[in-house]
């Protein structure tokens, strides 16, 4: 049997980590790249490298620990592709917010509704977390692609400023940009889509 | 409308005095951002401090977005485990029919 032969005990693990772990898998996908789509393909991925692998699995760490970890690989592989994009992606939309929200001296401009001085991002009870976990999903998709990508690797996966830099080939400067970009339109478009009165 | 204007040019003019003292509130959003070139400035902790006692709207601000970060980590731990959100059927089919084909190409 050839090195890279796939066997029916593969498959056969494959298909059951499908169906114990499928709906996880693509949970944590949706969570981190915000599409659907995106995240079907990447639990796709994560299975056919785990059955390719399963000799890798030792059993130190649970099934779905092992997935997960790879999985979080294929995401940030994911994540890579879309810094090469243009880092002038988003200057544009987040020039408007900023004229929106200061003056030219760099004030607030005095008006609530910009502002959001009473505005809180604080579901209130079940059925509004599950209403704002929706309005954030439908944000963090609009978000240009590079800063969504940085901001999930450092905020939602913890990963470290250097390690953020040297695995999606940005400077420490241009890192820090994109996070601001990214929380100043989360912050607006929550702001604009969800009330919590 | 000559009144109007003094009163136009002495406001910007105390904007600005505010600005040389505290920062602009537009600079102090980007400060959590690590903005080194501000962070270097003499008594930065301080004069961010007073900027924030004065400002309600900076004070909002910094809330708001804690409360966003605060609120994003939480939705990428629960959400996980949320047994309400599943794949599809037809996605499923699909991924077992591509774990089957790799099987077959394998050989």
């Amino acid at each position: 049997m050839a090195a890279d032969e796939i066997t029916e005990e593969q498959l056969t693990r494959a298909e059951s980590w499908l169906g114990e772990h499928g709906d996880y898998l693509y949970r944590y996908a949706q969570s981190r790249v915000f599409n659907q789509h995106h995240a079907e393909d990447l639990v796709q991925d994560t299975l056919l490298t785990g059955m390719k692998k399963l000799s890798d699995f030792r059993g130190q760490s649970t099934e779905r620990t092992w997935l997960t970890g790879i999985l979080r690989y294929k995401i940030l592989e994911h994540h890579r592709k879309q810094t090469r994009e243009e880092a002038s992606e988003g200057d544009e939309i987040e020039g408007q917010i900023l004229k929106a929200w200061f003056d030219a001296d760099g004030h607030w401009k005095h008006n609530a509704s910009t502002t959001g001085l009473n505005w809180s991002p604080e579901p209130r009870s079940d059925i509004d977390r599950k209403e704002f976990w929706q309005t954030l999903q439908n944000c963090m998709a609009k978000l240009p692609a590079k800063a969504r990508a940085v901001f999930v690797q450092r905020e939602l996966e913890g990963n470290d400023a250097k390690a953020v830099t040297a695995e999606l080939g940005i400077s420490d400067s241009n890192l820090w940009v994109l996070l601001h970009r990214a929380r100043n339109l989360l912050k607006h478009c929550l702001q604009t889509n969800w009330t919590n009165a | 409308m000559a009144v109007k204007k003094i009163y136009d040019s002495l406001n910007r003019a105390m904007k600005r005095g505010f600005n040389a003292v505290f920062f602009s509130c537009r600079d102090l959003t980007e400060v959590d951002c690590s903005n080194a070139r501000l962070t270097q400035r003499p008594g930065f902790r301080i004069r961010r401090l007073l900027h924030l006692c004065l400002c309600r709207f900076c004070r909002a601000y910094q809330r708001q977005v804690k409360l966003v970060d605060k609120q994003t980590e939480a939705f990428s731990k629960e959400f996980p485990e949320d047994d309400s959100v599943k794949l599809s059927t037809s996605s499923r089919d699909g991924i077992r029919e591509r774990l089957r084909d790799s099987l077959k190409n394998s050989r």
